[in-house]
């Protein structure tokens, strides 16, 4: 030890043992505080018997020893979680496993490691908002367990371990089971839902649906009963989840500080024409509104208070109010983060050279998605890299099937460069309504509802060729 | 404080050894290491088996230890790190005492985070500087709060206050004159969970030592007994106690951190004490100290980043902070293990060092909110 108390402490050659002058030999007579020298001739060494003599400055033998040592052994490999050489995944999401996979096929024997804060089981998290109408149990929607998966892909599995930290020069990480070393680091953290700080004291009870044992632990209170639900947000999980909730035969009720429904991403009139459909199912849906505060109530129910003043009385609250990025572990270690964690095109690197950053939690030049078919990409780019081979990302329109059977609705939002320089043209067509976002005289989007959906693939394939990057 | 003071005239050479090494001698109010070396060090063992070291708990005070976290009595304003800093340096000569301090503080910070202006005016400078020391009734609450054991203390309201009636086991930092935070269902037509703080001299309230633990006997660890117990309004904490504890929880688990840290400090040094005789053959052992000390360090810089937002209301937050305090609990028992392995027979012996700081580390895992208790909240918070 490199401090003052060096001077303070002998060690007797012979067996080992510390005279440390704080703390004196209280059996022996010697008070705290005796100092080395002022110790009597006769006194012994309370473990071996040997005297004075044979003790010397602790940092002096240290020197002394260290002059004689051989070359240090090497490292024993320790159990099979990460190591020097090893590719440690963090997140058992589509994209931490897609890297798996993909890794796996392209290099037979790279040790890799997979690190889940959960039971790690595979399963497409959209499958979330269908399940109910579809009459699945949440143990239906694994489509097969961590356990299983890992060993068909010969990796090791860390599941329900937690990583907290990262150290990018000492490539570790620390995890709820203690330290873990990684040769590259592919970053799967996925996305969350915005956290907003309500007032009421049953904030607790605010439900968020990003994980399956979230999913599960409300199915189990909602099954084989007839509730009252109340969704805040009526983006693409709100109101996929109250058209689901509805087919279960509960009651819903969606808040929204827009004026309709997929305000943010759909034209007007599309958005109106969902509500419809949505409020002939009996979803209640509350515009210009949102929680303001959330108090228990009789019963085991829940008081809601909106923000213009109205007042519910409902069981479940479940926040559906947009996805942020998780990035903290990667803020942490001083990665550069935006919204995401930002992660090169050409390979998905993070700003360290052995991080990798793939999914929800990845930025890439600004752009964020939280869409199966583009995470899939990301996960084949990095694990591409990993393997020594280059397969850039390409940035391609995002289509979007909103799974509300009662209107079927396809989405390609335009690209955020060309988002506020077009506007929405709608047009009713034949048992449904198509709307294109023409961007300087050119196809930059389109949203889809009703029969209309069928012109999704010539339609997208128009846009993904004129906004090719 | 009992400090000699030191006379260059009056100095004399002495043949017999000095009470108070010479070194240390200063008219000034000891710092913390100074503290933990004159005070503290010399008592370990004696703690261990059973000595209350309350003027070791006074001198701490008057080094500022309990007052880091509290911005309404530290210079320098909210400072959890620091105080976290100086529970770590504590615990790693003696856990006992970093437990206490950490009593101390939990039950500092429930009234410095409470709207009871008469409790912060006329209690919370006393324990800020040690002088009234006290502890936290809290583990059997927490332990209701996450559904695993039902409520120990119930209380009729009258116009004035509380009837209290009820038993806790293992109340730490207890004695005579001493107060701690207490949390109560209220039965009745307005039913609720309300916290005070109470007196141990208060009528009706006694507190008795039932049992012997395998260490960290001087703790001041009581079962205590309500009878009758009266409790004022002028002593509540907070009614009801949910949006308080939702306030205050962060902080109350990240605390905690420091116990682990030097649980995790005092066992490195062990295995590094013994590496100059024994390297050559510590080497085949795992848990190396050079590789736990890698790990305590990314630990404490993860306890210093949490510790600057411990404000946040976000579950994510809350569950980062238990998820730093389950994986302080994890490597304490592996160093600990280590320290045994690395110090061989000279660490069997009892009252040796790594035997203390094995039963030290097992308490970390063990004291509210234990390992399991803390896999169990994480999962919950999983969303």
């Amino acid at each position: 030890m490199n401090t003052p108390e060096q001077d303070i402490r002998w060690i007797c050659t012979v067996c080992g043992w510390i005279y440390d002058e704080d703390e004196g030999d209280p059996d022996s007579g010697l008070a705290p505080g005796t100092r080395f020298e002022d110790i009597p001739e006769d006194w012994y060494c309370p473990l071996c018997g040997v005297t004075k003599a044979d003790f010397m400055p602790l940092h002096e033998y240290a020197a002394q020893r260290a002059a004689q040592t051989d070359a240090p052994r090497p490292r024993a490999a320790r159990g099979g979680v990460g190591g020097p050489d090893a590719v440690v995944i963090v997140g058992a999401g589509i994209a931490g496993w897609t890297v798996a996979e993909e890794l796996r096929a392209r290099d037979p024997d790279r040790p890799i490691t997979l690190i889940s804060n959960d039971e790690a089981a595979a399963y497409t998290k959209p499958g979330l908002s269908m399940a109910i109408g579809q009459g699945r149990a949440p143990a239906d929607l694994i489509e097969q367990s961590g356990p299983a998966k890992a060993a068909e892909l010969g990796i090791t599995l860390q599941a329900n371990t937690a990583v907290i930290s990262l150290n990018t020069d000492g490539k570790r990480l620390l995890t709820t089971r203690g330290p873990v070393h990684y040769g590259d680091l592919v970053l799967a953290l996925g996305a969350r839902q915005r956290f907003r700080a309500f007032d009421g004291d049953a904030v607790g009870r605010i439900t968020r649906l990003n994980h399956l044992a979230a999913y599960r632990r409300l199915r189990e209170r909602l099954d084989g009963d007839s509730r009252h639900v109340t969704l805040i947000g009526a983006g693409l999980i709100g109101v996929e989840l109250a058209e689901d909730l509805t087919a279960g035969g509960h009651r819903v009720t969606v808040l929204d500080l827009s004026e309709r429904m997929l305000d943010r991403l759909a034209p007007a009139p599309l958005g109106s024409e969902l509500g419809e459909h949505l409020a002939a199912k009996g979803v209640d849906f509350r515009p210009h509104s949102s929680l303001a505060r959330l108090d228990h109530h009789a019963d085991g129910r829940l008081k809601v208070t909106l923000t213009n003043g109205g007042e519910l009385v409902t069981d479940e609250v479940i926040s559906a109010m947009g996805l942020v990025p998780n990035t903290d572990l990667a803020r942490r270690a001083g990665l550069v983060t935006n919204r995401g964690i930002v992660a090169s095109l050409e390979t998905m690197q993070a700003s360290d050279n052995h991080v990798y950053a793939v999914g929800d939690c990845a930025e890439i030049q600004s752009r964020s998605y939280f869409f199966i078919e583009p995470i899939r990409r990301m996960a084949q780019t990095a694990a591409a890299h990993l393997a020594g081979e280059l397969l850039p990302f390409e940035h391609r329109p995002a289509a979007i099937r909103v799974k509300t059977p009662s209107l079927p609705v396809m989405l390609c939002p335009p690209d955020r460069s060309q988002a506020d320089l077009g506007r929405w043209v709608s047009q009713r067509v034949a048992d449904g309504q198509r709307a294109d976002f023409v961007s300087r005289g050119t196809l930059a989007g389109y949203a889809l509802a009703g029969k209309a959906v069928s012109e999704h693939e010539s339609l997208y394939r128009d846009v993904n060729r004129r906004t090719g990057r | 404080m009992n400090l000699a003071t030191h006379d260059p005239v009056a100095a004399r050479p002495t043949a017999a050894p000095p009470d108070v090494p010479a070194f240390l001698k200063t008219d000034a109010t000891p710092d913390l290491d100074t503290v933990i070396r004159r005070a503290l060090k010399p008592k370990v063992i004696a703690i261990d088996h059973g000595e209350y070291p309350a003027d070791v708990l006074h001198e701490i005070g008057a080094a500022g230890a309990y007052r880091h976290h509290l911005a309404s009595q530290n210079p320098a304003g909210l400072d959890i790190a620091a105080a976290i800093d100086d529970m770590d340096r504590i615990s790693a000569e003696c856990m006992s005492t970093g437990f206490m301090t950490w009593c101390q503080d939990a039950v500092a910070w429930y009234v410095e985070n409470s709207d009871n202006q008469h409790l912060k005016d006329t209690v919370l400078p006393k324990l800020a500087s040690g002088e009234l020391l006290g502890g936290t009734a809290l583990s059997n609450p927490m332990k209701y709060f996450a559904g695993i054991e039902d409520i120990l203390l119930h209380a009729d309201e009258t116009a004035d206050g509380f009837i209290v009636n009820g038993q806790l086991p293992w109340i730490s930092n207890l004695g005579e004159s001493h107060v701690f935070g207490s949390i109560f269902r209220v039965e009745g037509d307005n039913p609720r969970d309300v916290m005070a703080l109470v007196h141990t001299d208060t009528p009706g309230f006694e507190f008795r030592q039932l049992v012997k633990f395998c260490g960290m006997e001087g703790t001041g660890t009581y079962a205590l007994f309500f009878k009758d117990v009266f409790i004022p309004h002028n002593q509540i904490i907070a009614d009801p106690v949910g949006p308080f504890l939702n306030r205050i929880k962060a902080g109350f688990v990240l605390l905690q951190a420091g116990m682990a840290t030097g649980v995790i400090e005092g066992c490195i040094r062990l295995c590094e004490d013994v590496e100059p005789r024994l390297g050559h053959v510590n080497c085949y052992l795992d848990d190396r100290p050079d590789e736990l000390r890698e790990a305590l360090e990314d630990t404490r810089a993860l306890v210093r980043e949490l510790a600057r937002d411990v404000c946040n209301p976000d579950p994510a937050y809350f569950r980062q902070v238990l998820e730093l305090r389950l994986a302080g609990s994890e490597l304490a028992l592996r160093a600990a293990n280590s320290a045994m392995l690395h110090t061989g027979a000279n660490g069997y012996l009892v009252d040796a060092p790594a035997q203390r700081k094995l039963r030290e580390a097992y308490f970390v895992a063990i004291v509210t909110p234990a390992i399991k208790h803390l896999r169990k909240e994480i999962e919950a918070l999983i969303d």
